[in-house]
């Protein structure tokens, strides 16, 4: 209850503080904010830009949208291995059935698939603006969600970096760098060039470039531990069976125990779900924000760089293959980055959209249907300069090794790889740029890795 | 019928055992045969409890039409029946689904050259190469479960079944453990398998003989220390297992842990009954009972006696002078174990133990012990004895075993009444139960013979487990099995009449909603919440507490 009037009171907070000027525009236009935006991508002489804003006769300018989904997601579950029996093994309840059976996977490549509540992003995979890298994130084992989201938004090669001088979140150091060289004779450069669609300024743009705000308005996480999906109702049938009389006390008891030990393992793991998202809006807000935000994008030329987070994917209880929370997560993800790209309009050809998480989910399926926090996971990059249609990185081989001794898959590229390789190859950042927003990076991939050859 | 089905669920307790019988259900499997015998065994069961008892006891669980076979045939037929095994059909779909099994087919040394670590050719081979054989030698592995499952469950020599179990516990090889992981289930099906209703010394012989137990126990690199032609490093495939480092470390010599194993669990179980000098002089009549070279033409079944690395002095074993000669000393201590009268107490106690589902009474230990000294260690003489004795249908017993998470699973697919298409995803529930099949680390085997009173958390994971079943999450079948309804399971598990005290009966609760919703509104809506009543439903009876007995 205190949760919720404290959210409640944080968002209204948000709102009012944020870019006044940025939050009226949001207010004002609503619903119909996509429908104009995408109008006005559409016209050739481009939004009416604010004065000072750097004169666009020419395309749009090359963007970076952040999407960070909070609770680590599963990405067994993005690109189930369908092919690879040991995957049904691991997860007897989540895996998602092969291509052609209800509920399957879709076929992408030689066995493996796209979740089915992807299906709106088969076509931007096939059509090569949607590429996947496997085996990321922060190369130290992190477990706590919070901890892991800090070094992804700062930079950071791991925990240890979060006490170093990083100054403040690697997009804010990315949104210096865009700005010209700096001309003493010059008035200070105060063009803003990002923007946000969560409820406080996020750590990652926490730095010295200004940032204005989408606010995502009022929301509430229902999530206390009885609105964790799980086998309650059964509980209370078994309740009365194992207390009747004939049933030996040692089950009576055992019973009783089972059922108090689930209800406080539910509880905790409620409280860690709930923290997981970091006060950001539920994913379900996805494809409204993203119309916003790609509306105020459009826009205002000048903001280059955006950021959007969502919670819920902390999937540890019934996280469910085809149907169930996970798969709703994805569906939601699906629809918000459609209406990005839709949004975006024309300028989605000039857009790189990251999709990032803090962590993946353990390999193994746990015993309440769902999957624990892990280490390895997906990075997803699309937009029109991804080469996509493909997988890069390493797809870890999943084995009896894997699953009893290490529990979860490896992370064999550093997250930041990529993000260096965009920053440098579609922003144009200079190596040293690029050595200044990752401090202490040694890339490993060139520029153009990811990208479709201009 | 329906009057006799009635007598099965007489509310009274069971004859609880003693407090001690628990404790101990959890103790060493070691400890069991000091366990105190069920006290005052006289009443025996109503003819009608027998069939379910027969059928609880001699099978994984009913399937549907089990109880009504059984009730027709006879008692007295089933058992014969089930006690040979090669007599009864085949299950045609059953061998269809093995044969889509290949690496079941395959032999041990078969499965080494195709699965086994790469070999190393040039210059040493990377980490990489290692793990990634071993990455693909999983399917082995995975098949030699699916395999052993769909037998559980569909085989309808189910007293076969339970015995492969049985011994394969007795005999356990932990498939966790080097070259085993490929091996777990050639040693099932070449050990094991052909043996179960055979004479105990065929077993010993199989198992001591097989490459998996060689390995398992480390008697692959037992080897005499004398010499320089004693001393011979261990064989190169071997080498490549998980224990590499291990084997490379250590000084080649005597290793007696199969000897002690096969002493103090496999055969005497009896720390009085033999002595350290014992263990020493077993190990040294098993020196150079080794691995063969499996990528050699000539090996046949992963075996090879090393004269070489055998000590041929004389030892002295139990007593008994055992005269140094080969390979025909570990004949003769293998003799000499299987009709040792320790020996014969052990598994008779062992067999009783998980045929009663309790610590069996002393003189029953005595009697079937007596028939297995006198019948040279036939197992099937014994348990044809145990199966007739009237302590096997003492009332105390009716239903009041609990079930392993093998069974408790099993029993739950078999009720259902079908096949699973894939039983894969079993693996995984049965890792979550804290029993995953062949990654038992313990000689021992899980604890079956009896298994203890299931956990908190054991039920925890049960219900769970219920749930994902008839709510066809967890993906057995292409389409969920009509057994799966409430009246189909309570049929199948002869509790077809059973009015629940708690609530309506399930005919009764089957029907109510069924007119409730003819005046429903929306009907789309009201079948489904229907649809998750008889979910419910069956959840509660697969995962309630008649159900975790047997």
């Amino acid at each position: 209850m205190n949760r919720r009037l404290f959210l409640h009171a944080l968002a209204l907070a948000a709102a009012a503080s944020a870019c006044p000027g940025v939050a009226a525009a949001a207010r004002r236009a609503g619903k119909k904010t996509a429908d104009t935006a995408q109008k006005a991508a559409a016209a050739p002489s481009g939004p009416p830009g604010t004065p000072g804003a750097a004169p666009d006769s020419g395309p749009a300018p090359a963007r970076l949208v952040v999407i960070f989904l909070r609770g680590g997601v599963d990405g067994l579950s993005v690109l189930p291995p369908y092919g690879d029996d040991f995957y049904l093994l691991a997860r007897p309840t989540t895996a998602l059935p092969p291509p052609g059976t209800p509920g399957g996977a879709l076929p992408l490549a030689d066995g493996v698939g796209l979740h089915p509540s992807l299906a709106p992003l088969v076509g931007d995979f096939t059509a090569g603006r949607l590429a996947f890298v496997q085996g990321v994130g922060v190369t130290e084992r992190v477990r706590e969600h919070a901890k892991a989201q800090r070094i992804m938004e700062a930079g950071a090669a791991g925990t240890s970096g979060l006490a170093g001088d990083l100054a403040g979140g690697w997009l804010n150091r990315l949104a210096l760098e865009l700005a010209p060289a700096p001309d003493p004779k010059a008035a200070p450069d105060r063009t803003v060039r990002a923007v946000f669609a969560t409820p406080r300024r996020p750590l990652i743009l926490t730095g010295k470039a200004p940032s204005a705000n989408v606010p995502p308005g009022r929301y509430v996480y229902p999530m206390d531990a009885a609105a964790l999906p799980d086998v309650t109702d059964l509980d209370a049938v078994l309740a009365r069976a194992y207390a009747a009389k004939g049933v030996p006390a040692v089950l009576t008891r055992a019973f009783r125990e089972g059922v108090a030990q689930r209800r406080s393992r539910l509880a905790a793991l409620a409280t860690e779900i709930n923290a997981s998202c970091a006060d950001d809006p539920p994913v379900s807000r996805f494809p409204e924000l993203a119309g916003r935000l790609a509306a105020e994008m459009v826009r205002k030329p000048e903001l280059r760089l955006g950021f959007m987070a969502f919670g819920g994917f902390d999937t540890h209880v019934r996280q469910g293959a085809a149907e169930g929370r996970l798969p709703q997560a994805l569906a939601q993800t699906a629809k918000g980055l459609r209406a990005l790209a839709d949004g975006l309009g024309a300028g989605f050809a000039r857009t790189v959209v990251v999709v990032l998480s803090e962590f993946g989910r353990s390999l193994g399926e746990n015993s309440l249907g769902g999957t624990d926090n892990g280490h390895g996971g997906l990075m997803w990059l699309f937009g029109g300069p991804v080469a996509g249609g493909r997988f890069y990185g390493q797809a870890a081989s999943l084995s009896g090794r894997r699953l009893y001794r290490e529990r979860l898959l490896p992370v064999t590229l550093d997250y930041r790889q990529p993000l260096a390789a965009v920053a440098r190859g579609h922003l144009g950042l200079s190596e040293e740029a690029a050595a200044r927003v990752f401090p202490g990076l040694a890339p490993v991939a060139s520029p153009e890795t990811y990208l479709a050859q201009k | 019928m329906g009057r006799d089905t009635t007598t099965f669920r007489t509310r009274r307790a069971p004859r609880r055992l003693p407090a001690g019988t628990v404790a101990l259900a959890t103790l060493s499997l070691l400890g069991i045969l000091c366990a105190a015998p069920v006290p005052g065994a006289a009443a025996e069961m109503s003819p009608e409890r027998k069939v379910l008892h027969v059928v609880n006891r001699l099978t994984y669980g009913p399937a549907p039409g089990d109880l009504e076979r059984v009730r027709d045939m006879g008692i007295e037929a089933f058992v014969k029946e089930q006690l040979e095994p090669d007599a009864i059909p085949q299950n045609k779909e059953l061998t269809e689904r093995l044969e889509a099994l290949p690496t079941t087919r395959r032999g041990a040394v078969d499965l080494f050259r195709e699965y086994g670590p790469t070999a190393d050719t040039s210059g040493g081979v990377g980490e990489s190469q290692v793990l990634a054989a071993r990455d693909r030698a999983g399917v082995v592995a995975r098949e030699a479960f699916r395999a052993r499952i769909v037998r559980a469950v569909a085989d309808p020599a189910q007293l076969r079944e339970l015995l492969v179990e049985f011994w394969y516990n007795h005999f356990n090889v932990d498939a966790g453990k080097g070259l085993a992981r490929i091996w777990a289930g050639a040693f099932e099906r070449e050990a094991i398998r052909p043996y179960v209703l055979g004479r105990f010394l065929d077993l010993l012989a199989a198992t001591a003989m097989h490459p998996a137990m060689l390995i398992s126990l480390e008697n692959w690199r037992n080897v005499a220390p004398r010499g320089e032609t004693a001393a011979p490093g261990p064989p190169a495939e071997a080498q490549s297992g998980e224990h590499d480092e291990k084997a490379a470390q250590a000084v080649p010599g005597i290793d007696a842990t199969y000897a002690r194993t096969l002493l103090g669990v496999h055969t005497l179980c009896d720390a009085t009954a033999f002595s350290e000098d014992d263990v020493t002089a077993l190990a040294r009549v098993f020196t150079g009972w080794r691995i063969g070279a499996p990528r050699s033409e000539t090996d046949k079944n992963g075996f090879i006696f090393d004269q070489s690395a055998h000590d041929p002095t004389d030892k002295t074993l139990l007593g008994a002078t055992i005269p140094g000669g080969g390979m025909a000393e570990g004949a003769a201590a293998l003799r000499l174990l299987a009709g040792h009268p320790a020996t014969a107490r052990h598994v008779c106690g062992r067999l009783a133990a998980f045929f009663l589902a309790a610590a069996p009474p002393e003189e029953l230990t005595d009697r079937l012990a007596k028939v297995f000294l006198d019948s040279g260690g036939e197992i099937r003489a014994v348990l044809t004895a145990l199966f007739a004795d009237p302590a096997f249908f003492d009332e105390s017993l009716f239903q009041a075993g609990f079930k392993s998470p093998l069974r408790h699973v099993v029993s739950a697919i078999r009720a259902a009444g079908r096949m699973p298409d894939d039983a894969t995803p079993l693996a995984g529930v049965l890792a979550h139960m804290g029993t995953p099949l062949y990654y038992c680390p313990e000689p021992g085997g899980w604890a079956v013979a009896p298994a203890g009173p299931p956990t908190a958390r054991d039920l925890a994971v049960r219900a769970s487990f219920a749930a994902d079943l008839v709510s066809g999450r967890l993906p057995l079948w292409g389409q969920r099995p009509a057994g799966l309804s409430p009246q189909a399971l309570l049929a199948a598990l002869g509790r077809a009449q059973t009015p629940e005290p708690d609530k309506s009966g399930p005919g009764a609760s089957a029907k109510a909603p069924v007119s409730k919703k003819k005046a429903d509104p929306a009907p789309a809506a009201a079948k489904s919440r229907e649809r998750a009543e008889a979910e419910a439903e069956a959840a509660a009876i697969l995962a309630g507490p008649d159900f975790q007995r047997y």
